[in-house]
């Protein structure tokens, strides 16, 4: 699917495909393109080129009353007149159910969402999450081939969204509901979804099973936006440990250096990065493994003093944040490790974990030793994945 | 200072009051209770009520202003309804609807009168699609088709209205209503009518169309003409304003001017009345 609006182009040649029965989840920033997108799919707008199907159906064509899909949205959409077991039966009222079988039906839904008691009342008399839950209730009693689902939470305050994700994810289930669902909020999509695509600028960057979205980004920018506290990005170079890497022969040690940062690699590693590089890179000016690595603050260790085998990053912490199960250290390198590049100015800094109970302070010198197995290494002017 | 010297800064406004607004009608109150000598009396009420003419004018006013201002509130919605199903041209067409907004009810009154349309149109309904004729002069024609032009005048206003209440309610709401397979009409009936008709600002503009057809004047004033009824009271034409109008200015009829106020008075009880009795009916309608 294709959408241009003016000049920008709001969604680019994006593919995916939702299996029957999945929970699938688009994560991006706003104005990533994700409820066009959507918008697109319900048939509310009309992409410039691409098609829709629903099951083997194309359904590009019909108008979105016919393409038997419920819609959430993000601001309430509830009928203001209707009560609300009114408004959860007027999709069926609309299509000529008799009122025995809408009776029934809004019966069963409000059980399954627990809002017996509500059913009466008009959507001014419900809280936020009270609606939300109409809303839902509304969009499964028709009984749809598909749900979409455009940032339904996001207008609740935190802990009653919480408890309603979790009732969404337990509501899918019970329904087998195909749901296709889009946020901006990183935890939401991995703690709902089967599957994640990640989009930005209209681009579909990755669509693939949550584990391996935050364990294989596909992209720099994917690896940056998926997983809290944010992974730390920095422009590094893989290069032997006694100079530039020429040519990359067996058995000799690699480093990694950065601004200040300045690790040991395994030689395997480093050499399928090299090779990678150099075709990605095809002899041109930067051909010399100028990457960007991605390390996730849970993967680096941090300690006041450094260890007996040496290679660590000396540090100082210079911000120290007390989130709920750990504390997030922000750590400014020590410039005069590393190899003065030139390609990153000022200094590096990367945030690590450390626990509820340890005892850095600001200012106090550290040193970091960040496990390079579990980091990704990235294209620097494409950002697209490495390894 | 200004919280305990609020009521000076009225007295401008007061005062320009007072003189264009409370001076005459309390003038006319005084010369309502007033007899031919100057004495206090009821007598002018009293002649009053026992006036058929002036029963007459009192029904004439009300079937007006009640068919003119359920006319003008369904005229107003189909035509909103119209601009909602453009897709182009939808200002062009805006355009073409408010046109009437623009009219000088004088002007309308003759546009909608037998000779330039009427006339012509039995012409097409009897010649062409062989429809048997229909008195022009009858008046359960020309009752509503005077009501019809007054709601004319004023349907773009409720269509401006309308819109501009559509406009304001969430637009996800007509989304989910035609993600949930509503069809135009559908939507219409069960989303918008509803929302419009909940809205206080068109409440009160039906609230203000009925005041206004109360006062009707150059409509009937044309129409009067039209169907010879210029120089007698009590014809079918006569509103309560046309009914004064003649009072005051066909010396012939010979009213004293104590009665022709107390009329006058009792117009403006009879539209306070009416105006309170629709507020309640449509705040309960709202609920």
């Amino acid at each position: 699917m294709e959408k241009t609006y003016g000049d920008s182009k709001c969604l680019n040649r994006v593919s995916f495909t939702v299996s029957d029965g999945e929970f699938s989840v688009l994560l991006g920033p706003s104005g990533c393109g994700k409820t066009t997108l959507l918008r697109c799919i319900a048939g509310l707008e009309r992409p410039d080129s691409g098609h829709v199907y629903i099951g083997e159906e194309r359904v590009d064509a019909f108008p979105p009353g016919q393409r038997d899909i419920a819609m959430v949205f993000q601001t309430v959409s509830l009928f203001p007149h209707m009560t609300v077991a009114e408004n959860i039966s007027f999709p069926l009222k609309v299509r000529g159910s008799s009122v025995q079988a809408m009776g029934d039906k809004v019966r069963e839904v409000a059980k399954l969402l627990s809002i017996e008691g509500l059913l009466d009342k008009a959507p001014r008399e419900l809280s936020g999450g009270e609606q939300q839950r109409v809303e839902i209730g509304r969009a499964i009693a028709r009984e749809p081939k598909a749900f979409l689902m455009d940032e339904p939470l996001s207008s609740l305050d935190s802990p009653l969204r919480a408890q309603l994700r979790a009732e969404l994810k337990r509501i899918q289930r019970e329904v087998g509901a195909t749901i296709l669902y889009v946020t901006h909020d990183q935890a939401e999509a991995l703690a709902l979804a089967d599957r994640i695509g990640v989009m930005n600028r209209g681009t579909l960057l990755q669509y693939d099973r949550a584990k391996n979205v935050f364990e294989r980004p596909s992209s720099v920018f994917v690896a940056r936006f998926v997983g809290d506290p944010q992974a730390n990005i920095i422009d590094v170079r893989v290069v032997r440990a006694d100079g530039p890497a020429a040519f990359p022969q067996q058995s000799q040690p690699y480093t990694v250096i950065g601004e200040g940062f300045r690790s040991s690699i395994p030689a395997t590693t480093a050499r399928d990065i090299l090779e990678k590089v150099r075709t990605l890179q095809q002899g041109g000016p930067q051909a010399d493994g100028a990457i960007q690595v991605s390390i996730r603050p849970e993967d680096i260790q941090v300690a006041t003093s450094p260890g007996e085998s040496g290679g660590e990053i000396k540090g100082r912490v210079v911000v120290d944040e007390t989130l709920t199960l750990y504390r997030l250290l922000t750590v400014e390198l020590d410039g005069d490790q590393g190899q003065a590049s030139g390609d990153s100015p000022g200094r590096t800094s990367l945030k690590v974990l450390s626990g509820k109970e340890s005892k850095f302070g600001i200012g106090d010198e550290v040193w970091l030793r960040p496990d390079l197995g579990k980091a990704h290494y990235f294209e620097r002017t494409t950002g697209a994945a490495i390894l | 200072m200004v919280e305990r010297y609020w009521y000076l800064l009225l007295i401008p406004i007061l005062v320009v009051l007072s003189v264009v607004e409370f001076y005459p009608l309390l003038y006319g109150v005084y010369l309502s209770l007033t007899g031919p000598n100057g004495n206090a009396t009821l007598a002018n009420y009293s002649q009053m009520v026992s006036d058929g003419d002036f029963w007459n004018s009192v029904v004439v006013s009300l079937t007006i202003s009640v068919l003119s201002t359920i006319f003008a509130f369904c005229l107003g919605l189909a035509l909103t309804f119209l601009i909602l199903q453009a897709t182009k041209w939808r200002g062009l067409l805006e355009a073409v609807f408010l046109a009437p907004l623009a009219m000088a009810p004088i002007a309308v009154g003759i546009v909608w009168a037998p000779s330039t349309v009427w006339d012509d149109f039995q012409t097409f309904t009897h010649f062409i699609i062989r429809l048997p004729y229909f008195s022009e002069l009858s008046v359960l024609f020309y009752v509503p088709v005077m009501s019809l032009s007054e709601a004319w005048e004023w349907a773009p206003l409720v269509m401006l209205v309308c819109m501009s209440i559509i406009n304001l309610t969430s637009k996800s709401i007509y989304d989910a209503a035609r993600l949930n397979g509503a069809s135009p009409w559908q939507v219409f009936r069960d989303i918008t009518i509803p929302s419009i008709v909940r809205s206080p600002v068109m409440q009160f503009v039906i609230v203000l169309q009925f005041i206004n057809a109360m006062w009707a004047f150059e409509i009937p004033l044309a129409w009067s003409r039209w169907l010879g009824f210029s120089t007698s009271v009590g014809s079918p034409t006569d509103t309560l304003s046309l009914f004064l109008y003649k009072l005051l200015f066909i010396p012939s009829f010979g009213y004293p001017i104590q009665l022709v106020s107390a009329i006058a008075v009792a117009l403006i009880v009879l539209t306070l009345v009416g105006t309170t009795v629709m507020v309640r009916l449509l705040s309960k309608m709202g609920n």
